[in-house]
């Protein structure tokens, strides 16, 4: 009876264990995960920043103007994509969603001649 | 497992929350102190508490031009900030021979003699910049940080809403009598949903005018598109320069910027150049004599009305290209004036006038609703109670938090024991310590130096001592008694601020003479005593406060 509580025991001091590493690793994982997605939802705002600049630019507003609206838009646009990016649960979802847009907001900016 | 976009809003407002809430109360705290930073001043500078209601109205040819001359022979540009209410004395900037680094110096706007030195950093060099730079300055990294609380702050009020399940029904409901978390999480709706758009625009508008540092490379983004024939347009500037700077751009843009708003970008100074009609015009090496000032500003203000020009700059004071800028006051409107009118500094003949754009103007808008620089005082009160408001909306948030958690696992936890000392750091935690800094800056008196450390210096030191000393109470607290420490040392920090704050008036009294009587009905000076009201306000709301979780201390050790 004893041995049989001592098996027991160790068994539920080794899952503890392991559930307490498990969370940690969790934790430090959703940490980065928030961290790199934040950082890549700045590069896409500030990539459509530099678009919608440009374009502005082109369209015929002055330059100085066009940097104005395009600077002010990007603080609408960077809280709309962070707030898309972790609109899902699903993690792996999150990172293709994300790194597609990012690509696409570089991609754009290339092409526009406004990748600086 | 819970899924769908109102339940990733929940998560998303609890962890942006809780990780940022306390840099957002901090702040959020000094934005609003900032809204009577000149006041503030006031009561810092005593030497500056000067009436300006029977100042007569100073001649800048008479007065201040050979006030300049004598100060300095050789300057390239001076800049004279006039007396206004609420910055009652005369400003003179000036560089020498020795150095281009302007001098400023302040001067009676009656006696124009010069006033003693300020050794304090003031709410205007201390409070303010930590509220949008947090005095980090290398690198700009406290304006990032501000910067990724105040996104996070949109996401916080967005996700807030969107999570707001009875919007209409809890906007009426205020429990405060039932019990403190019921009352604590009714404020937290009640503050959320009221103070909304104050919110919302005072945190986007925030984010918008530092813009040059959040999205730095904008301006060189459009630039890049300009042809030769767009950029001669723009500044006259001619093709082979423009491929220069270019070069420049490529050159300079990995260097680290020193001032914020201005990196070394040729594109950003052009900006900023053309933006905003700073432009440094450059000397002929022809002598000239300063032609009179004063009819100058006779005519600017027969146009725009009485005080419409707060100050005058003068770039080559002595050469014939010289210009002289007058810079209009925002007194008048919301939005902040960037316009200037220029003259010739030999002719005074009219030269090309600096008129924002109508998209700047929008921006000037926004960045004048944020400074508050307007002359209207009602409407800087509601900034304040605006200002305090969003302060009690954040900390009932933090407290939310933490008093369901108090209340389940009686505190025992390590996050739960962590957060209660992380609330208290951030809301009591620098309430103490801007106490302090105010105390420090009477026990001081206007000292150079203390124990051979500058007084300006030691006050920082002294806030920031008295907010990592109010840190380490909480975790000796709640070290002690996890259950009901944190409770304990609330209301200790309470007792704490209501001290210093009654301190703080009193000092004033024995150091400048200076008591409420007298500020208030003998020689009327409205800037310290609303300072004094303010803290004897704080002193009795602490003292409540106190009282109130003291009772609740008993409650909870008889439970």
């Amino acid at each position: 009876m004893v041995v049989k509580d001592s098996v027991i025991t160790d068994l539920n001091n080794r899952v503890k264990h392991t559930m307490a590493v498990y969370k940690w690793l969790y934790s430090i994982s959703m940490v980065l995960h928030s961290i790199v997605i934040c950082l890549l939802c700045y590069i896409s705002s500030s990539q459509l920043v530099n678009i919608t600049g440009t374009v502005l630019f082109h369209l015929g507003m002055a330059w100085t103007d066009a940097v104005v609206v395009a600077s002010m838009t990007g603080f609408i646009y960077l809280p709309v994509i962070l707030m898309w990016a972790f609109s899902r649960g699903n993690t792996l979802l999150t990172w293709v969603k994300v790194i597609c847009f990012t690509g696409i907001t570089l991609v754009t900016a290339w092409l526009a001649g406004a990748l600086v | 497992m819970k899924t769908g976009f109102r339940f990733s809003m929940s998560a998303l407002h609890t962890w942006a929350g809780l990780l940022l809430s306390g840099l957002l109360f901090a702040i959020f705290w000094t934005g609003t102190l900032s809204v009577f930073d000149k006041e503030i001043d006031r009561w810092m500078m005593p030497q500056t508490r000067i009436n300006m209601d029977t100042a007569p109205k100073l001649s800048v040819d008479r007065d201040i031009v050979p006030l300049l001359n004598s100060l300095s022979e050789s300057a390239t540009a001076w800049s004279i900030v006039l007396p206004s209410e609420r910055k009652p004395f005369l400003g003179l900037g000036y560089d020498t021979k020795e150095s281009h680094i302007a001098k400023r110096n302040s001067f009676h706007p009656v006696t124009l003699d010069q006033l003693p030195a300020s050794n304090t950093r003031g709410a205007s060099r201390f409070i303010y910049p930590f509220h949008h730079n947090l005095t980090l300055r290398k690198s700009n990294i406290g304006a990032w940080l501000v910067g990724i609380a105040s996104i996070g702050m949109l996401c916080l009020l967005v996700s807030g809403i969107v999570i707001h399940r009875r919007l209409f029904t809890d906007f009426f409901s205020f429990r405060v009598w039932r019990s403190f978390s019921r009352g604590n999480l009714d404020a937290h709706n009640l503050t959320g949903v009221l103070l909304f758009p104050f919110t919302l625009v005072i945190t986007l508008s925030g984010l918008m005018i530092a813009h040059l540092i959040y999205f730095p490379k904008a301006p060189d983004a459009v630039y890049e598109q300009m042809h030769p024939q767009s950029a001669a347009h723009t500044q006259k500037t001619p093709a082979k320069e423009i491929t220069s700077l270019r070069q420049k751009i490529d050159n300079k843009s990995k260097t680290p910027k020193a001032r914020e708003g201005a990196g070394n970008s040729p594109a950003r100074r052009r900006f900023i150049g053309e933006s905003q009609g700073r432009v440094t015009p450059k000397a002929s090496g022809e002598f000239a004599t300063i032609t009179s000032i004063d009819p100058l500003i006779t005519a600017t203000e027969e146009e725009l009305g009485r005080g419409a020009v707060y100050m005058v700059r003068v770039s080559n004071p002595a050469d014939a290209e010289g210009v002289i800028a007058l810079r209009l006051s925002s007194d008048k409107s919301v939005a902040q004036n960037m316009d200037n009118r220029r003259f010739s500094v030999a002719t005074g003949a009219d030269l090309d006038h600096f008129e924002s754009s109508s998209v700047t103007n929008v921006f000037n808008f926004l960045a004048g609703m944020h400074y508050v620089q307007f002359d209207h005082w009602p409407l800087r009160w509601f900034y304040f109670i605006a200002g305090l408001g969003a302060c009690v909306l954040i900390a009932t948030g933090l407290l939310h938090w933490t008093q369901a958690r108090n209340q389940k696992h009686d505190g025992t936890r390590f996050s739960i024991s962590f957060m209660n000392v992380h609330n208290l750091s951030a809301v009591m935690g620098i309430i103490v310590a801007t106490g302090a800094f105010l105390v420090a800056n009477r026990l001081f008196n206007n000292s150079v130096h203390f124990a051979g450390v500058l007084v300006p210096d030691l006050e920082v030191y002294v806030f920031f001592s008295v907010w990592m000393c109010c840190v380490l109470h909480g975790v000796i607290r709640v070290l002690i008694n996890k259950r009901s420490g944190y409770i304990k040392a609330w209301g200790e920090q309470c007792w704490a601020i209501a001290f210093i704050a009654i301190s703080a008036v009193v000092l004033n009294w024995l150091t400048t003479g200076d008591h409420l009587i007298k500020t208030l009905f003998k020689d009327t000076y409205w800037p310290v005593a609303t300072i004094d009201l303010l803290l004897i306000s704080s002193a009795a709301i602490a003292i409540f406060a106190a009282r109130k979780l003291s009772a609740n201390l008993k409650l909870n050790i008889g439970r």
